[in-house]
C-alpha cells in the first residue's frame, strides 16, 4: 500500500530534484509520475494536491474547485514547499 | 438655531446635530460618526469634527451656529511589556527562536560556533557547530560528512535556508539541526552556544530550563540564576539557539516595573501580578507626565488549560495601562472656535449627556443605571432618589484592544478588528474551523496566504485576513473574552465600588461603542448577575443602536439649560 501522497507530473530532472527536496524537508511523501497537467496530478493524488510544470513555472492544482492552478510558481523548489505544507496542513510560508 | 453636539471620543468623533427653537423638542437632523483624528482632547482632534459637521452640513443645507462639548479629560492606553527581548537584562546569553517547522533531530547539544568553511583545516580539539550558510543541501552534507570523517565533533548545526531536515537525513539524523536562521550570518564565531530541537508538537526543556541552559553552556553557577530570563523566552519553542556572551548580573534593575502613586503617598508597581487599585487611588504614575484622575491596569489573560501557553505569556510580564488625567489646557474648544467661526460651549460632564443620550432609548425613560462603554473610559451613572453619582474610570476598549494586539502580535488598529470579528482556522483550502469548533466548507478556495492560519472572517463578505499567531479559534476566543471581562467587566465593578455600589433589580442601560460587542454585553451580564439587573442596549433616538449616547444628550442637555 502506497502512502498518502502529492503527485507531481513531470519529466524534467532538475524540476524534479527540487521539488522532491522539498517534500523531503518537510517529510511529505511526493510521487513522480510522467509528463501531464497539474489538474490530472491532482485527481490522482490521494491528498488531491497535483504538481505540473505549465506554460509559466510549476502549477499547483487542486482536485477539486476551480480547473485552473491554484498557484504558480517559477521557482520549483518553493512551490514544492507550498505543496507539501498544503498537504500536512502547516503555514505555507512565503508565497509566489 | 442649528448646533451640533460632538462627543470626541479615544477612538470615534460623533456629531449630533439638532434644530433648537423655543419652546420645543430639539429636532435631530443628523448623527454621524468618524474616526477621532489626533488625541483626544487636543487640537488635532478639530480637523476629525470639523469634517463631520461639513459633510453634514452640505446634506442639510444649513450650518450649525454652536458646537456643544462635553468636559473632555484624556485617557492614554499603552501595552507596557516589562520582559521583552530588548527590554530585559538575560544574563549575558544571546537566545534565538528560529521561526522553522521542519527542524531536524532531537535533544540538546553544545558546541563552539564555526563557520562550514573553517572544518576544511585540521579539527577542533573540541565540539563544534558549524554554521551552513547558503548553499546547495548535497554540496553543504558532503563537507559535513567529510569533516567528520576527519576528525571534526559537530554536536549541532546551524543552517540559513530551509534545508535542517535534508542535511540531517544526509549527515546524521540524530543531530539536533536549525535551520532557516535568517541571522545566521551574524552568530558570533567561537561562541561557546547549544541548540535544542523538540519532537513534533513538542518544545524545547532543557533551553528553557535555567540549570540545563546554564550547564549547557558551561556558566558558572552565579551566572546561572541570570540566564533565567533568556531560559524564559525560550518556553513553548520547539527549536531553539542560546549563545553565551559577556556576564551580566541577569538582575532586575532594567525590567523593574513603574511605580503608580496613590493619593496616600503609598506607591504600587504597575505590574501584571499586581491588581490595579481602587477607582481615583492613583494620582500619578512613573513615566506619565500628568496629574491623573484614575489609571488601571490589567494582564495579558492565561488559558487556564495550557499551561505551556500560560507560562509564555506570563513570561513576557506584560500590562495593559490605562490612565485618565486632569483635563490640561482647553485646545480643543481653542481650535474648533477659531476655525469654525462659530461659538463653542462646553455644556458638561460626558456621563450627564450619555445619561440624557440613553434617555432617548424607547421605553428607557430616565434609566437608574447608565454605563458608558467607549474608547478611554466605563462611565457609570447611577441616579436614585432624586441623588445622582458618576464615575468614570480609566481603561475600556483601547486598553482590550491592546490586550488583544500583544498576544497576536498586531498594532492596534488590526487589534481592534481581530476584537469584534469572529476569527476561522483554514484547514484545507475549501474548509473553516469555527470558534465553537464546527466547519464550514468553501466553493471556491480560500487565498493560500490563509492556509492553515487562524485568520479574522469579516462578517458581510466572509473574505479571510490572517494573522501570524499560532492560537487555534477556540483558544483565541476564550483569551479574547478573556481580556474584555479583565478590562471592561473588571472597571465596571471598580467603578461600581466607587459609587457605593449598584441598586438590585434596576434597569441599566449601556451605551458606548463597546456595547455594540455582544461578547462585551455577555461580559457584563455575566460580572453583574447577582444583582438580578435588567441590562438593555441602548438604542439612541431609536434608530443608532448603543452609539452617539452623548453627542445626542450635550443637544439634550443644552436645549434643557436654555
Amino acid at each position: 500500500m502506497s502512502p498518502p501522497s502529492v503527485v507531481l507530473a513531470a519529466d524534467d530532472a532538475a524540476l524534479i530534484r527540487l521539488v522532491r527536496a522539498a517534500f523531503e524537508e518537510e517529510a511529505v511523501p511526493l510521487a513522480v509520475v510522467g509528463a501531464g497537467t497539474a489538474r490530472a496530478a491532482a485527481v490522482r493524488s490521494p491528498l488531491g494536491i497535483g504538481l505540473a510544470a505549465g506554460p509559466t513555472g510549476l502549477e499547483l492544482a487542486l482536485a477539486t474547485g476551480p480547473d485552473e492552478p491554484w498557484l504558480v510558481d517559477r521557482d520549483p523548489r518553493r512551490l514544492g514547499r507550498i505543496a507539501a505544507r498544503l498537504a500536512a496542513r502547516r503555514p505555507l510560508g512565503e508565497l509566489p | 438655531m442649528i448646533v451640533a453636539g460632538v462627543d470626541v471620543g479615544n477612538a470615534t468623533t460623533e456629531v449630533a446635530i439638532a434644530r433648537l427653537s423655543p419652546g420645543r423638542e430639539p429636532e435631530f437632523l443628523s448623527v454621524t460618526r468618524g474616526p477621532t483624528t489626533g488625541a483626544k482632547g487636543s487640537a488635532a482632534a478639530a480637523d476629525g469634527v470639523l469634517d463631520l459637521i461639513a459633510r453634514a452640513s452640505r446634506r442639510l443645507g444649513e450650518e450649525p451656529a454652536r458646537i456643544l462639548l462635553a468636559d473632555l479629560h484624556p485617557v492614554e492606553t499603552g501595552l507596557r511589556e516589562l520582559a521583552a527581548d530588548e527590554e530585559r537584562d538575560l544574563g549575558g546569553v544571546a537566545i534565538a527562536r528560529p521561526v522553522s517547522a521542519t527542524p531536524s533531530g532531537l535533544g540538546a547539544a553544545a558546541g563552539r560556533l564555526v563557520d562550514l568553511d573553517d572544518l576544511a583545516g585540521e579539527p577542533a580539539g573540541e565540539p563544534v557547530i558549524p554554521i551552513v550558510p547558503p548553499l546547495d543541501f548535497d554540496e553543504a552534507s558532503a563537507r559535513l560528512n567529510d569533516a567528520r570523517a576527519r576528525g571534526w565533533r559537530i554536536t549541532a548545526i546551524v543552517v540559513a535556508n530551509d534545508d535542517g531536515v535534508l542535511i540531517g537525513n544526509r549527515v546524521d539524523r540524530t543531530l539536533p539541526i536549525i535551520d532557516e536562521v535568517a541571522d545566521a550570518a551574524d552568530l558570533p564565531r567561537g561562541a561557546w552556544a547549544a541548540i535544542e530541537v523538540a519532537a513534533p508538537g513538542g518544545a524545547v526543556e532543557q533551553l528553557a530550563d535555567p540549570l540545563r541552559l546554564a550547564v549547557l553552556l558551561a556558566l558558572d553557577p552565579a551566572r546561572a540564576r541570570g540566564a533565567r530570563n533568556a531560559a524564559r523566552g525560550l518556553v513553548g519553542h520547539r527549536a531553539a539557539i542560546a549563545v553565551r556572551g559577556e556576564a551580566s548580573s541577569g538582575d532586575s534593575h532594567r525590567d523593574a516595573p513603574p511605580l503608580a502613586t496613590l493619593r496616600d503617598g503609598s506607591q504600587v508597581p504597575v505590574d501584571h501580578a499586581v491588581a490595579p487599585p481602587a477607582l481615583g487611588a492613583v494620582r500619578a504614575v512613573e513615566g506619565v507626565d500628568a496629574d491623573l484622575i484614575d489609571a488601571f491596569w490589567a494582564p495579558l489573560p492565561a488559558p487556564d488549560d495550557d499551561a505551556r501557553l500560560a507560562l509564555a505569556l506570563h513570561a513576557r510580564r506584560a500590562v495593559g495601562l490605562a490612565v485618565l488625567a486632569e483635563r490640561g489646557d482647553r485646545v480643543l474648544e481653542a481650535a474648533l472656535a477659531e476655525r469654525a467661526g462659530c461659538e463653542v460651549v462646553v455644556v458638561g460632564a460626558e456621563t450627564a449627556a450619555a445619561v440624557a443620550g440613553a434617555s432617548t432609548t424607547p421605553g428607557a425613560g430616565h434609566a437608574p443605571i447608565v454605563i458608558d462603554m467607549g474608547g478611554g473610559t466605563v462611565d457609570l451613572h447611577v441616579g436614585l432618589g432624586g441623588e445622582a453619582r458618576a464615575v468614570a474610570a480609566a481603561g475600556a476598549g483601547h486598553l482590550v484592544d491592546r490586550i488583544c494586539g500583544a498576544i497576536l502580535g498586531v498594532d492596534h488598529l488590526r487589534a481592534e478588528q481581530a476584537k469584534r470579528l469572529p476569527s476561522v482556522h483554514v484547514e484545507t483550502p475549501f474548509i473553516l474551523r469555527h470558534e465553537d469548533g464546527g466547519r464550514t466548507f468553501l466553493e471556491r478556495p480560500a487565498p493560500a496566504r490563509c492556509v492553515a492560519h487562524l485568520c479574522l472572517a469579516e462578517r458581510r463578505d466572509g473574505s479571510l485576513d490572517p494573522l501570524e499567531a499560532a492560537l487555534p479559534p477556540e483558544l483565541w476566543a476564550r483569551l479574547r473574552r478573556a481580556a474584555k471581562r479583565d478590562v471592561i467587566a473588571a472597571n465596571l465593578r471598580r467603578a461600581a465600588e466607587a459609587v457605593g455600589g449598584l441598586p438590585a433589580g434596576e434597569l441599566a442601560v449601556l451605551v458606548g461603542g463597546c456595547a455594540e460587542d455582544q461578547e462585551v454585553v455577555d461580559e457584563v451580564s455575566l460580572a453583574l448577575a447577582d444583582l438580578d439587573l435588567a441590562i438593555a442596549r441602548g438604542d439612541i433616538l431609536g434608530r443608532h443602536g448603543p452609539r452617539a449616547a452623548v453627542a445626542v444628550g450635550l443637544v439634550l442637555l443644552h436645549a434643557e439649560a436654555a
